[in-house]
């Protein structure tokens, strides 16, 4: 375990120096970023959440992401929770949208969803949905809260059985 | 008193005799003197004596379902339900939850369950003889001859359940050493004083720090307070004139609200003293204890002295007398929950739903059915939690159906978030809405959703059935199947409040 902490902050150490030379005078917004220096492309080791057929658990799983800007780091990963290839598993959030995940330089993470009402889950669903996205956000050392968005609105739900916190921290 | 216990005594010892010829084999069972088949083996498991529920059928005839999927063994006859779970230190009697010294289990392919509390819960006078490794279960009208109950003072009363084993506490007080599965010998306060003033009930015990638990009953109206780990002083015995049903009341004159009071060893193992405060109309209550001297209160001035103190289990159905349970059909207007195979909304199938409980309760005597919307509004979560709180709800339903996307997912499931009544309640509510909705039993799960973990009272969330389900979504949605589950929900809620449904 600690040895797998210290290869990933070695890792994340790299990249954010990769990234941070690009980034010193860009424009904090990530939207409108002109980017004057192309970063080499990462490649990233996570892990996804996602659930068995039971809807029982949370089931972690080895992903790989690619991202040339350590910002958009985040929603590379989010977005792994949209489909998986092990039959045996359910992608939680495979009909919904990741729209932004932005992070803060005080390690608030903001993660803006739409989710189309056919997306819309049962008790259990939406709660492991939500827990997959947080487990997935918070491996990254760097995030100290979650806050989760609908639409760019601050609501109390995703789909009416789990309350949102604003924001949800490390706990 | 003591005759009647000498009696019994001597009734148990001509049972005794025949059995001391084969003291030298295992357990011995015996019901009503006879000697159990040689098949219905019985065996010690930390000194608690298990048998096999088959036994439970064949040799004490109880009706007894055995559940595979959820390891669930139902017991009954037609006054009393016991479930029990393999594994589980617990069983509900009627939907209520009681402790048990040792879990049901399974061994080389066969269920045992726990003698004592079976027999004794389904009205049997259980009774270990140590020297000859032998139980002696007497029906509870054995014997009716030596000792001449008289008929209940009452109609016969739920309340008094336990206490049907006739001169029961007599026969185990003679032999009180050694009891199968009551040898973890707790030193057990007792009951010295019992006395009504200024609209309180005041019980003197020799120990403090016990925990009384209470339930307020309609039909007619009574309050129950069971004080666990308690018996009757020798003393306090000597003074009372306990009818052979093993009860003793007083008669409190002239009282606007109190008619009597009654007061029996309930239950021998665990040991506990019930005391039931009849009542001419229905009243708030509080039940609290007091150090030096050490006593149990039962407080009818007013209100409870520590309003914000959740006072447990069943406690109070409020104004009407009626419990209260509210319904919740799960969201509604902007926020349409799932969408079905079909397109159609779940929270039009959660409405519909929910007005049908409400329908089949409609003028039942006992519950009063509160819906937290009666339309297509929508309610936040907090504000579901807020209504329930503020209708003193006793019990609280959520009514949802499921989505996921995996068409091939089917089935019942129901939620709890709270390790307190709520998963016993959500335990009952499942096995009958399985029931109800002839779907796969995706059994009990425990979620920590806002509405069932935020609000006080035992609660629970349904998810009835699947609408991304073929099979689940078409029944859903029509009329009779609406209406099997709100049977089936009510049966639920009766069972969990001890009511006949």
């Amino acid at each position: 375990m600690k040895k797998t902490i210290l290869v990933l902050s070695t890792l994340l150490l790299t990249i954010a120096i990769a990234a941070g030379c690009g980034q010193k005078s860009a424009d904090p917004q990530p939207g409108d970023q002109t980017e004057v220096v192309q970063p080499a492309e990462q490649t990233l080791k996570i892990q996804s959440f996602y659930t068995d057929d039971q809807i029982l658990n949370l089931v972690p799983k080895d992903t790989e992401i690619k991202f040339s800007d350590a910002k958009a780091k985040y929603l590379a990963a989010l977005k792994t929770l949209q489909q998986t290839d092990d039959e045996k598993l359910i992608a939680l959030w495979d009909k919904s949208e990741f729209l932004s995940a932005t992070l803060k330089d005080d390690g608030a993470l903001t993660v803006d969803v739409k989710i189309p009402e056919d997306a819309h889950l049962g008790a259990s669903g939406e709660d492991l949905a939500l827990q997959s996205l947080l487990k997935t956000s918070f491996q990254f050392d760097e995030v100290k809260t979650v806050d989760i968005l609908v639409d760019g609105k601050s609501v109390d739900s995703l789909m009416g059985h789990v309350e949102l916190e604003h924001p949800f921290s490390r706990n | 008193m003591k005759k009647i216990g000498t009696l019994v005594f001597f009734c148990l010892m001509l049972f005794m005799l025949p059995s001391l010829s084969h003291a030298s084999a295992g357990l011995h069972l015996y019901l009503n003197g006879v000697s159990l088949s040689p098949s219905a083996e019985a065996q010690m498991i930390k000194s608690t004596t298990m048998i096999p529920i088959r036994v439970v059928v064949e040799e004490l005839g109880f009706q007894v379902d055995w559940n595979k999927k959820t390891r669930t063994v139902t017991i009954h006859n037609d006054k009393k339900t016991i479930e029990l779970v393999v594994s589980q230190k617990w069983a509900t009697v009627n939907g209520k939850k009681v402790n048990l010294d040792v879990a049901p289990i399974i061994k080389s392919d066969t269920t045992l369950v726990p003698l004592r509390f079976v027999g004794e819960t389904m009205g049997l006078v259980v009774d270990w003889e140590n020297e000859t490794k032998s139980v002696y279960l007497f029906t509870s009208d054995f014997g009716s001859e030596v000792t001449q109950p008289k008929p209940p003072v009452t109609q016969p009363d739920p309340d008094q359940g336990g206490s049907t084993g006739t001169g029961k506490d007599e026969g185990n007080n003679s032999s009180n050493n050694g009891n199968a599965g009551n040898d973890s010998k707790v030193d057990l306060s007792e009951i010295q004083t019992m006395s009504f003033e200024d609209n309180r009930l005041i019980i003197g015990v020799s120990k403090g720090d016990l925990k009384p638990t209470q339930q307020r009953l309609t039909g007619p109206n009574r309050i129950v307070v069971d004080i666990p780990n308690s018996k009757f002083s020798d003393t306090f015995s000597k003074t009372q004139n306990f009818a052979s049903s093993g009860q003793a009341e007083f008669i409190v004159q002239d009282h606007p609200v109190v008619e009597k009071i009654r007061y029996s060893q309930y239950s021998d193992n665990p040991a506990t003293v019930r005391v039931v405060i009849d009542m001419k109309q229905s009243q708030n209550f509080s039940v609290y204890t007091t150090k030096d001297p050490n006593t149990v209160v039962v407080d009818l001035n007013g209100s409870s002295p520590d309003p914000g103190k959740d006072n447990g289990t069943g406690t109070l159905p409020p104004h009407s007398g009626k419990y209260i349970v509210v319904i919740d059909a799960g969201h509604g207007a902007k926020d349409p929950g799932a969408i079905s195979l079909n397109k159609r909304n779940e929270k039009d199938f959660n409405l519909a739903q929910a007005l049908k409980v409400a329908e089949v309760f409609k003028n039942d005597p006992d519950v009063e059915v509160i819906l937290t919307r009666t339309d297509d509004t929508f309610l936040e979560l907090k504000e579901r939690v807020a209504f329930a709180k503020q209708h003193q709800a006793n019990l609280f339903v959520s009514i949802h159906a499921n989505s996921i996307n995996k068409s091939s997912i089917s089935g019942t499931e129901t939620y709890y978030s709270r390790d307190d009544e709520s998963k016993a309640f959500a335990q009952v509510m499942h096995n009958n809405l399985v029931k109800g909705t002839e779907l796969p039993d995706r059994g009990v799960r425990k979620q920590s959703l806002h509405v069932t973990r935020e609000t006080n009272m035992p609660a629970c969330l349904l998810e009835v059935g699947y609408l991304t389900n073929q099979t689940d979504e078409s029944a859903l949605y029509q009329e009779d199947f609406q209406y099997r589950v709100a049977q089936s929900i009510k049966d639920g809620i009766k069972q969990y409040l001890g009511l006949k449904s």
